[in-house]
Order: C-alpha cells, then sequence, then structure tokens
C-alpha cells in the first residue's frame, strides 16, 4: 500500500528543479563550516624580516617579497620585523618604495629589534605604526659618500675624462647633498606632525635609543613583534588571525656564506679590482671603504 | 523509476552540489590578486625638489698694486701638505704684480732664516713638523723686521669616510705645529672644524664666511676650516656655523691678523680648488695684497749669535 506523502516525496526527487535546490541548500549548510574548519582564522598576517646589510642584491630580494604580500589577497595585514643598520641607499630607496606600495593596499606594521638604522629607518617610513623596543637604535638619517681610490684606472685609458671617477669631487658633493635632501624631505613628510624634531635636527643624522624615538618621533610606540603583530590585525579588523613569517634576504646571506670560500671581505659592498663611488645609508663605516664597492645592481 | 533515471539524478545533484561548494570555497583560497599596479608618488623622490647643482667656479685672483716688488717664499721644509701646482692661482696673481715667488724646501747649506733674510713675505701652508726654537725666533725676528707672514692649517683629521676619501684638501694636517709659531703673536688655531646645517655651500662642512675690515664684502666659502683665536678677526663664520668639538653654535673667527701676521683656519682655501670657489679668490686677492705690502729692512733677521746644542722642534 502505497503512501501518498512517499509518493510526492518520490515525484519529488524526479525533478531536476527540486534536486537543485536541495543540492544548493545543502551546500550553503555544509561548505562554510567545512571551509571554517580548514582555514581557521579571520585571516593572515605576514611577518616579513629584514635583518641583513641593505645591498642591491638583498633589496631586490625583499621588494620582491613585499610585493607578493601586496598582490596576496589572503594576507590581510603585515608586519616588518626589523633589524639593520641600513647599507645602500638605491637599495633602501627600492625598499621604501616597496613598504610604500605596500602601504596603500593593507596596514602595515614595524616592529624594531636592535635597530632600525639609515637606510633600515628609510625603509619602515610608511608604515603606519613603528614600535621600537627602549634600548632599539633608530634614525641615523643621513647618506656616506665613499670615493674610489685616486690609483684605479689611470686616466690615460680611458674614453673621457670623467670615465675613471665618474665625475668631478664638486657634483659628487652635490650628488651627496642632493640624496641627503630625499632622504631627510621623506622622513618629514612620512613623519608629518608626529616628528618633534626640525629638518635641520634630522639632518645631523643622529641616531636615538627606542625610548627617545617614540620621545621625538622617530617611532611611535614602545613594543615588540607580538604587539606589532596585533595592532596589524586590529587596523586589518581581523578577530582571529594566522600570522606567516618571510625572510626574503636569508636565501642570499646563506649563499654568501657558502660562496665565501671561508675568505672575509669585512663588508658586503665588495667588488674586487674595481674602485668606484658609492652612496650608502648605512650606520657606521664599511671596514673596506677605500678598495671596494657596493655590489653592483643597486648602482648600475 | 528505472534505475538509470535514478542514476542521472544523483549526478545531477552531486553537480549542483560540487558548482556551489566550489563556489564558496574558491574565494577563500585566491592567492594574487592579480591586480598589481599600485601608483605611488614621493615628493621627496622628484628631481626639482631634491637635485642640487655642482657650483659654478669663477673668477682670479687679484691683488692690488704696490711700489716695489716681493718677493714671497712658500714653505715645503716642514713636511708641508702643499703641492705646488695647487697654488698655481695664488704664484701667477704674485708674478702678474712683478713679485718674486720661491718655495723652501730645505737643504744642507741653507737654513730657513737665510731664506727669511731673502724674503719680504713668507707662507706656511700646512706644515706637518714642528719650528724649532731657532726657526721661530727667526721668523720673529723677521715680522719684527717688517717682514709679513702668512699661517694657513686644517683641523686635525675629521677621521670620517668623507674627509679620508675626498684627500684634495681636506685633513691637510694637524694645526699644531701652526700654533707653535702663532703663539709668540697671539694667535692660535682650534681642534675642531666648523660646519653649518642651515645655509652652506653644497655640503655642511664648506660654511659661508664674511671678510671684515679692510679684507673685503665678499662672501667666502671655507672647507672644514677650523677656528683663530686671537688677533683682529678677518674672517668670521656665520651665526648659524657650528664648532664640532662642542656643538656650540657660531659665529666664528676663521682668520685673523696680529701685525704683520694673518692666521687662516683653512688651508684648502688657497687651494685651486677651492680658491675660485664663491668669491674666495677676492678675500685669497686681499691676502695677498697684505702680503706683498711688507716693508721689511733689507737683510733682516739678522744671523743670530753663535749658540749651543740644537733644541729639538717644538710643537
Amino acid at each position: 500500500m502505497s503512501n501518498r506523502i512517499d509518493e510526492l516525496v518520490t515525484e519529488a526527487l524526479q525533478s531536476y528543479a527540486v534536486l537543485a535546490v536541495i543540492a544548493v541548500l545543502l551546500g550553503a549548510v555544509l561548505v562554510p563550516p567545512a571551509i571554517g574548519a580548514t582555514t581557521g582564522p579571520d585571516g593572515q598576517v605576514a611577518v616579513v624580516t629584514i635583518d641583513e646589510t641593505i645591498t642591491g642584491g638583498t633589496a631586490e630580494q625583499t621588494v620582491r617579497a613585499l610585493d607578493d604580500v601586496r598582490e596576496n589577497d589572503s594576507i590581510d595585514a603585515v608586519v616588518l620585523r626589523v633589524d639593520s643598520g641600513g647599507g645602500g641607499v638605491a637599495g633602501s630607496e627600492a625598499q621604501y618604495r616597496a613598504v610604500k606600495r605596500l602601504a596603500e593596499t593593507k596596514p602595515v606594521m614595524t616592529s624594531v629589534r636592535t635597530m632600525a638604522a639609515s637606510g633600515a629607518y628609510y625603509t619602515i617610513l610608511p608604515s603606519e605604526t613603528i614600535y621600537a623596543q627602549p634600548s632599539s637604535m633608530v634614525g641615523h638619517v643621513g647618506v656616506i659618500a665613499s670615493y674610489a681610490s685616486t690609483d684605479g684606472v689611470p686616466a690615460s685609458m680611458t674614453s673621457g675624462p670623467d670615465k675613471a671617477t665618474g665625475a668631478t669631487v664638486d657634483e659628487y658633493r652635490a650628488q651627496l647633498e642632493t640624496l641627503k635632501q630625499s632622504f631627510v624631505g621623506t622622513v618629514m613628510d612620512e613623519r608629518g606632525e608626529e616628528i618633534s624634531l626640525s629638518r635641520t635636527e634630522i639632518s645631523q643624522a643622529k641616531i636615538y635609543t627606542g625610548a627617545a624615538a617614540v620621545e621625538n618621533g622617530y617611532a611611535d610606540e614602545i613594543g615588540d613583534l607580538e604587539t606589532a603583530v596585533e595592532a596589524a590585525a586590529e587596523a586589518a579588523g581581523l578577530d582571529s588571525y594566522e600570522t606567516t613569517y618571510r625572510n626574503p634576504a636569508s636565501l642570499s646571506n646563506i649563499l654568501g656564506l657558502l660562496t665565501s670560500e671561508g675568505e672575509t671581505t669585512g663588508t658586503p659592498f665588495h667588488t674586487p679590482g674595481v674602485d668606484r663611488v658609492r652612496y650608502l645609508a648605512l650606520w657606521g663605516e664599511p671596514s673596506a671603504i677605500g678598495n671596494s664597492t657596493e655590489v653592483i645592481i643597486d648602482e648600475g | 523509476m528505472k534505475g538509470s533515471k535514478i542514476a542521472s539524478r544523483v549526478g545531477f545533484f552531486a553537480l549542483v552540489l560540487v558548482i556551489v561548494s566550489g563556489l564558496a570555497v574558491v574565494p577563500a583560497n585566491t592567492g594574487s590578486s592579480g591586480d598589481d599596479a599600485v601608483n605611488i608618488s614621493v615628493q621627496s623622490h622628484q628631481p626639482e625638489n631634491i637635485l642640487v647643482g655642482a657650483p659654478t667656479e669663477t673668477g682670479d685672483v687679484d691683488l692690488a698694486a704696490t711700489n716695489g716688488s716681493s718677493h714671497v717664499v712658500f714653505d715645503l721644509s716642514h713636511g708641508n701638505n702643499l703641492d705646488r701646482g695647487a697654488v698655481d692661482p695664488l704664484v701667477s696673481a704674485l708674478v702678474a704684480q712683478d713679485h718674486t715667488v720661491s718655495f723652501y724646501a730645505g737643504d744642507r747649506t741653507s737654513s730657513i732664516n737665510d731664506s727669511l733674510r731673502r724674503a719680504d713675505a713668507f707662507v706656511v701652508i700646512a706644515p706637518q713638523e714642528g719650528y724649532t726654537p731657532a726657526e721661530r725666533a727667526g721668523l720673529e725676528a723677521f715680522t719684527n723686521a717688517g717682514g709679513r707672514l702668512l699661517l694657513a692649517g686644517e683641523p686635525p683629521s675629521q677621521g670620517s669616510a668623507l674627509g679620508s676619501i675626498f684627500g684634495l684638501s681636506t685633513s691637510m694636517g694637524s694645526p699644531l705645529p701652526l700654533n707653535g709659531i702663532a703663539a709668540p703673536y697671539g694667535l692660535s688655531f682650534g681642534d675642531g672644524y666648523v660646519y653649518d646645517l642651515e645655509r652652506y655651500d653644497t655640503n655642511y662642512r664648506n660654511v659661508y664666511a664674511a671678510p671684515q675690515g679692510s679684507f673685503g664684502d665678499a662672501s667666502v666659502t671655507v672647507h672644514e676650516a677650523t677656528t683663530v683665536r686671537g688677533g683682529e678677526v678677518i674672517l668670521e663664520t656665520a651665526d648659524s656655523a657650528t664648532l664640532s668639538s662642542d656643538r656650540e653654535d657660531g659665529p666664528y673667527p676663521v682668520a685673523a691678523r696680529s701685525g704683520n701676521v694673518i692666521a687662516v683656519g683653512d688651508a684648502s682655501i688657497f687651494d685651486s680648488e677651492w680658491v675660485q670657489r664663491n668669491d674666495n679668490e677676492a678675500f685669497v686677492g686681499e691676502v695677498l695684497t697684505f702680503l706683498t705690502a711688507a716693508d721689511k729692512a733689507p737683510g733682516e733677521p739678522a744671523p743670530p749669535e753663535p749658540a749651543g746644542p740644537t733644541e729639538p722642534p717644538t710643537r
């Protein structure tokens, strides 16, 4: 004996339309919990480490990583974990511009570990908030020009009067001043009303402890990496989040150790056999400053 | 219902379920958005906001005509950090006015005092070695007899990459040997360098200075200059200048006169690299005019009486 309800159900299940509606409803009910079970948190905070002396090679890798992070929609906010005394001016500028692009699309915070000096400080300027520890060293806004030794290529073996040196001493002084104007101007523009130092005081190129940097506006708050990650997540509106870590220049550091063959050059700015002008946004002087040159890419 | 019909409906159901699930899942796992064009504008990277040009350097050293011809001797006998070629502009200007120029490099047959007897003016630039008491006594006798003396020095080595690499006219020596011969005239050279972070000529170590009194009204640029204390100030920095050793603001005297002696805390201003910078050539011309206006008694200073054992040089 057939039940009327069973007949109706059987008939309905033979309809493609009814089956489609049921499938859609079932999918809507079952899939979101399944997604939640596999992805967990609401979003992701990426921590990008910059802890090397900035050369053209490391900057290229860091910029690529920052661009990847920017284009990755599954990453909601970024923390720059910085521990660097800077390096080449061109590499520092490239990193600054990459962070600037990144900050246009998602929240960027910075956590300064031991130091964010010179070119490293340049890099983090677009950050929404700069967290430093009391003992961190922050600032040192300026450029070092090192000049090629005069015993390089004999002038008689060049095709033009400035081919060996690249420019006159006066012109190099002007170039140095141009780079300084750019660096100091960027600090003034990015830190805006946060900074209490005058342009002249910034030009002194002093480095400050994290405690002092928070007072004078080079940094924003005292805090560590966890503070910065939480702030980044909050800025991105994440209730829960996972943290992923990237250290883009670590590969080049490892390769550098493997290829050094036990020789210690004392500086990453080294091109044997070549003397030329270098501009460095660096805390401290490279030990082989008179006889070496920054790695190729950024002074190209 | 036949088995084939059931199978087709189960397949359809599964297909819809997979599509719906897929639509829900795919956005969550999408990585790159592919939209990577982010244009940024950095005003402090724009050339019109930051570009600094190298200064033009023009003008010739010119000194006032005098009644007679003077003999100007440059000292090269004390390890002076002085290249004869670098002072060509000065030599040319002096010779053009019929003055005589010679360089005393020291030899076994004559002393510096022998040169002083033939000289009307004596120029000491960046000596690295001290002067003996006899030499200092000779210099004093020389100026007392109307001879004129120019002392020019630099601050001690600044020890920076910039200073060591520029090399051409920086870190030309210690002021200590100069202080030994400047002291009897009440003059002394400092141990720091002046810089200016507000108003400067291309670099903060190139400081603007203004001549005082009869030494003109030109705008002078001194390069890594040290201070000169005592005497009558003839060249002074702007008040925005700072002294490296104590970080106190200026103005600072960087050249002074005491009787027949002029002390300049910047040797590089007499170097061809800097003599045409700003209006430096005008100030240098005034200094040469001062030197060639000497009215020295012929043959002075007289040879000293024979003395005891030679005393060591004093710094």
